[in-house]
């Protein structure tokens, strides 16, 4: 599948985190944000969850768009940048579930080891980021649960490789 | 999910070699022909012993004098060639759908096909 590839939510947050972190000083972030943004850079240097859109996918209409494709990528078997993932790939990979209507995976929990945040949480998560003026510009765009939540029609692939 | 194109790879961006392995051994019923006989290579003592050769060498042997940059470039090639002999067999087998796009229909025949 050729499509664009884009880093979830949290993936996207930890690498602003990487890039601003020596810049900031103590006074600048609170010790929770701090502990926070510590702990998704724990897991981000494991794991690296993105969406794919297959190419065609981004010219039809807005109502397809929700059909795409969640994988989660191992960081140690990147062969380049993390930047260089976040353009229009060729995917090869295969598919390991095609989510029901009644199924979602929930990006935090996978970030937490499999805690579990109820759905209030996760807006609250989420309007917290996006009434951030700065946060959809450093984001590409406006956060919302769908950035956290992976749910019908969406598909689960296991990635074999990633090339342009 | 790629098609029955002809492959064009420019850069790996990911890849999972030892996921490229195992479905080669599964399609191959046994484990890829060309590493075995690099193993077999790397044990020798006219290799030296050097760390990181195993499946990283082209024709010719001689990797004791391969430079770092060298190195690099046979892994590279064996990635390659390796993953582009798991592309073929797979299109062989009809293993390969490509996807260009997904709406309801194309979601449903994933389902069914899962």
């Amino acid at each position: 599948m050729t499509g664009s590839v884009a880093l979830s939510l949290f993936d996207r947050l930890a690498m602003i985190m990487d890039a601003v972190a020596p810049l900031l000083t103590e006074k600048d972030i609170s010790e929770d944000a701090k502990a926070f943004f510590s702990l998704l850079s724990k897991f981000k240097a494991k794991t690296i969850k993105v969406f794919v859109v297959p190419r065609q996918q981004q010219q039809v209409s807005e109502q397809h768009k929700e059909y795409r494709f969640y994988t989660i990528l191992l960081a140690e078997k990147l062969k380049a940048s993390i930047h260089e993932l976040a353009s229009s790939l060729t995917v090869l990979g295969r598919v390991t579930k095609v989510l029901n209507k009644s199924e979602s995976i929930n990006l935090i929990s996978e970030y937490l080891g499999g805690a579990h945040l109820p759905d209030n949480v996760m807006q609250e998560l989420v309007d917290e980021l996006a009434s951030n003026p700065d946060a959809a510009e450093f984001l590409g765009g406006t956060p919302s649960l769908d950035d956290i939540l992976v749910k019908y029609p969406s598909v689960a692939i296991t990635p074999i490789a990633i090339y342009r | 999910m790629a098609g029955k194109n002809k492959l064009r790879i420019l850069e790996f961006i990911y890849l999972d070699d030892q996921k490229v392995d195992m479905t080669l051994s599964v399609l191959e019923g046994s484990l890829p022909t060309q590493s075995k006989s690099l193993k077999k290579r790397g044990s020798s003592k006219r290799g030296g012993g050097s760390v990181g050769f195993q499946g990283l060498l082209g024709a010719g042997g001689g990797f004791e004098y391969s430079s770092g940059e060298e190195l690099e470039e046979s892994k590279k090639q064996n990635e390659f060639s390796r993953f582009s002999r798991l592309y073929k067999l797979l299109q062989e087998n009809n293993g390969i759908n490509s996807i260009e796009t997904m709406d309801a229909s194309s979601h449903k025949r994933l389902q069914r096909d899962k």
